[in-house]
């Protein structure tokens, strides 16, 4: 498919781009070079902070305020897309080259109906004649939306995610572009509509002769989709090679890591396969147990069952993970656990005690027992707070320890989550995403809680640091004996650190069991569904 | 073949979680050096900036220490300087008694900017709590406070001033309430939807589920970080709010003479505009400037809250 131009489409040349004022520059590319035939696919794959996206936005002219192209050539076509002004840049984008931005949340104007916005990308370069209309319903129907009619006359709130996803792969391919850039495309969506647009993607391109270039974080969409892999690591390509070999036998370093940091289901398994529950306390009964849960969200537009009828207990010392896509209720559910929703009907009890229609100043003492963390640990600490603040938060709250006794409790937190110990005065700002998530998790511990709830808590981070905090969700648990409630929508991260497994659907409990083997026989039509739609899992084309 | 099945892979997993690396802390003492001297320059790229904080230092000084910018006494009457034009001798020149237009000025400094202060403290003191109750509370409290809040805000200000100054008597302590009353909507939007834009925030959830009551919650993380754009808008009321004071004291609302005060300052030159035109012109171009000078203060902060 390949190889019959020998004429590149794209060629980037010795790209350098930095960030910042004009007195401090920080460089974020240094000298990438890389080129594509016409109707090759091409993923970059890399961390955040590695320069895959720079990358994308540099060859478009898009760099957000503050970046600048220092050097090097980005050559399209035969034209260097660096050297021309705003006006021929604006005629190749869009025309030429397509972009489908990353979050399909924000991308589209909100008081603009679909088909206007689909129309507009074609009149902006002048081919919004007669047919436009049919020409906008079909580039719908071919973006995978079924009524077009009645797409083109919604307004982008009335569209969930995949809907707004596919409307703007309808305009990034309105003017049947010669490269689409996808960044990071279907980050933001879960895993069986990731399948389907990314499906999608591929057979329009493929029917088109549309090269790609598919910015993406994860290795096993980057092995699903493409041909070709560009590994970058802080600004520079590590390695650039067809995707099985890349993925197979990788030569460099960097690579190794990643690939061995990437869940997937055939990762090593990191809970101990013994529970720390010893026969006393298995006679004593779960530490939690739920019991017919059920609640109902009431909004203008009507009442929505978020959680129906469930049912789980947790042992001591165990990991229970509760799967499922968006809106199946799965977080509602660790909220009515916590007591931080009332649920309308069911039970909880921790440790024997029923916690379900206690007053808020009854349920206080229980909560020392049960602590959280959260997905994003940017939003989850406070922005005012020194470290070792918010570590000793929960036991300020509850009047446990003195000052100075409180300071100590945080520095010898800080150590377990293997911290240093001069993070305690400085302010979570000054921390990485990674380092963050594992102040979060000392918080956590603090008042030696029986259980932790963590609700996506490694979703939000990178593959190489989500593996280490998983590692050390791990080790805490063998060491303490603390049970979790695993909160997750990746399959794969759920089968590393979970000894067994719910799977929720539309609020309800579709299976229950051990993962491993839940995860090797699945019961329920739903479950295998979930299993396929796990990018990586189809085999790697040759 | 699954994508990361491979011996490389298996073996490359590290046994153990490493430690993670945290740069080094630049240290203190350059790292304060260069942003002392980034502030400079960056003070110096903003001349309206400096020259506003300067009139506002000069203002404040006036009120504070009155004596040291003019040798006249204020409520002297010489009847044989009457209406004399602006000159070295008489800034502003004088007015129909003879007193020094100037120095009247500057020792109605004082009264004028407590009589605002405290309108304005009243204003942030109530409309705070009024817009932190309906922003965390929610539900009633908020449909309650807020239609209260639209009602202030539905009547001009000055208007709202003057009819509760009609009510409660005359003076700069009613005048200040009048003010201040009228103020409370304003702050009270603002406070309350900075309110309920932290009390969304991920870790205000977290403190709960820690336990934390809600006294403790609103004392310790929504206050302190919703009360930034608040005060910011406290600054650009005390420009309005002198202006109001001003524009009511012109209309013989406030102190009655001969104390001086800026508004009424303006109001006596006012018969003489066409013979005098330096008595009311000039305390009014001062006004006008002091006012400006606080707006522009009051932006900068504003700006630099939200480049943050």
């Amino acid at each position: 498919m390949s190889g019959t131009d020998p004429q590149p489409l794209l060629a980037v040349d010795d790209l350098k781009v930095s960030y910042g004022s004009r007195s401090h520059r920080t460089p974020a590319l240094h000298g990438v070079s890389f080129s594509m035939v016409p109707g090759e696919k091409i993923s970059i794959v890399g961390e955040s902070g590695s320069g895959k996206s720079t990358t994308a936005h540099a060859l478009i002219g898009l760099l957000p305020a503050g970046g600048r192209i220092d050097s090097g050539a980005v050559s399209f076509a035969g034209r260097d897309l660096t050297r021309l002004g705003d006006r021929a840049l604006r005629a190749v984008r869009g025309a030429e080259i397509g972009l489908i931005p990353q979050d399909p949340m924000t991308s589209l104007n909100p008081v603009r109906r679909i088909g206007k916005q689909v129309e507009e990308a074609l009149a902006v370069h002048g081919r919004a004649g007669r047919g436009v209309e049919r020409r906008v319903l079909e580039g719908l129907r071919d973006a995978g939306l079924p009524d077009p009619e009645r797409v083109a006359a919604q307004f982008p709130h009335e569209l969930s995610g995949g809907m707004r996803q596919r409307v703007l792969i309808a305009i990034a391919l309105a003017c049947s572009p010669r490269l689409v850039i996808a960044d990071e495309p279907t980050s933001a969506l879960d895993v069986t509509v990731q399948r389907q647009i990314l499906d999608h993607i591929d057979r329009v391109t493929a029917a088109e002769g549309t090269s790609m270039l598919l910015i993406t974080h994860d290795l096993g969409v980057a092995g699903d989709r493409t041909d070709r892999i560009i590994v970058m690591n802080e600004g520079e390509i590590v390695e650039d090679g067809p995707a099985d070999s890349v993925l197979g036998s990788p030569a460099d370093a960097y690579t190794k890591r990643l690939l061995a940091a990437a869940p997937s289901l055939s990762s090593r398994v990191l809970y101990s396969g013994q529970t720390v529950a010893t026969a006393e306390t298995a006679a004593a009964g779960p530490l939690v147990s739920v019991r017919a849960l059920r609640k109902e969200f009431h909004t203008a537009a009507g009442s929505h069952l978020a959680v129906d009828d469930v049912s789980f207990d947790i042992a001591a010392g165990e990991t229970l993970a509760i799967v499922g896509e968006s809106g199946s209720g799965k977080s509602t559910t660790a909220r009515l656990l916590l007591q931080l929703e009332k649920a309308d009907a069911g039970s909880v009890t921790l440790d024997g005690a029923e916690l379900t229609g206690l007053s808020a100043a009854r349920i206080r003492p229980h909560r020392l027992a049960m602590q959280m963390v959260y997905q994003s640990p940017y939003a989850s600490l406070s922005p005012r707070f020194s470290v070792g603040d918010i570590i000793s938060e929960p036991l300020r709250i509850h009047r446990i320890a003195s000052a100075a006794e409180r300071r100590r409790i945080a520095a010898s937190l800080l150590d377990q989550v293997a911290l240093p110990g001069s993070v305690l005065d400085r302010s979570p700002a000054e921390l990485s995403g990674g380092q963050r998530q594992r102040v979060a998790i000392a918080r956590a511990l603090a008042p030696q809680p029986k259980l932790i709830v963590c609700d996506e808590a490694v979703s939000a981070l990178d593959v190489s640091v989500q593996a280490q905090v998983l590692e050390l969700l791990a080790e805490i648990q063998r060491e303490r004996g603390v049970a979790y409630l695993f909160i997750s929508h990746d399959l794969a991260v759920v089968r590393q650190i979970a000894h067994r497994v719910v799977v929720m659907r539309r609020g309800r409990v579709v299976e229950q069991g051990d993962t491993e083997a839940t995860f090797a026989h699945p019961v329920d039509e739903y479950t295998r569904q979930l299993l396929d739609a796990i990018p990586g899992r189809q085999p790697v084309s040759t | 073949m699954s994508v990361v099945d491979t011996p490389a892979a298996v073996d490359a997993v590290a046994p153990s979680v490493p430690a993670p690396t945290v740069a080094p802390a630049a240290p203190p003492g350059g790292r304060r050096r260069g942003s002392a001297a980034a502030t400079l320059v960056g003070l110096l790229r903003k001349p309206t900036l400096v020259l506003s904080a300067l009139v506002v230092l000069v203002v404040v000084l006036w009120a504070l220490v009155p004596g040291l910018f003019s040798g006249y006494d204020p409520l002297y009457a010489d009847t044989s300087q009457v209406l004399l034009p602006p000159s070295f001798e008489h800034l502003f020149g004088t007015d129909e008694l003879g007193r020094d237009v100037f120095t009247r000025m500057v020792h109605g400094t004082a009264l004028t900017l407590l009589t605002t202060v405290v309108a304005v403290v009243i204003g942030f003191a109530f409309g705070s709590v009024i817009g932190l109750a309906a922003g965390y509370f929610g539900r009633i409290a908020d449909g309650v406070l807020m239609r209260v809040v639209d009602i202030l805000l539905a009547i001009p200000m000055l208007v709202l001033a003057m009819a509760i100054v009609t009510a409660i008597g005359f003076g700069s302590v009613q005048l200040a309430i009048g003010v201040g009353i009228g103020m409370i909507g304003s702050v009270a939007r603002v406070m309350r939807s900075e309110v309920m834009r932290v009390r969304q925030s991920t870790f205000i959830d977290a403190e709960r589920s820690m336990g934390a009551r809600d006294g403790y919650i609103i004392a310790r993380h929504v206050l302190p970080n919703a009360v930034g754009p608040v005060l910011v808008l406290a600054i650009l009321d005390f420009g309005a709010a002198i202006l109001t004071i001003a524009a009511l004291s012109f209309l013989g609302y406030g102190t009655p003479p001969p104390t001086p005060e800026w508004g009424s300052l303006v109001a006596s030159g006012r018969a003489y505009l066409t013979t005098a035109w330096w008595m009311s012109t000039l305390p009014g171009l001062t006004i006008a400037v002091f006012v400006v000078c606080i707006n522009r203060i009051a932006r900068e902060l504003q700006n630099d809250r939200s480049s943050r």
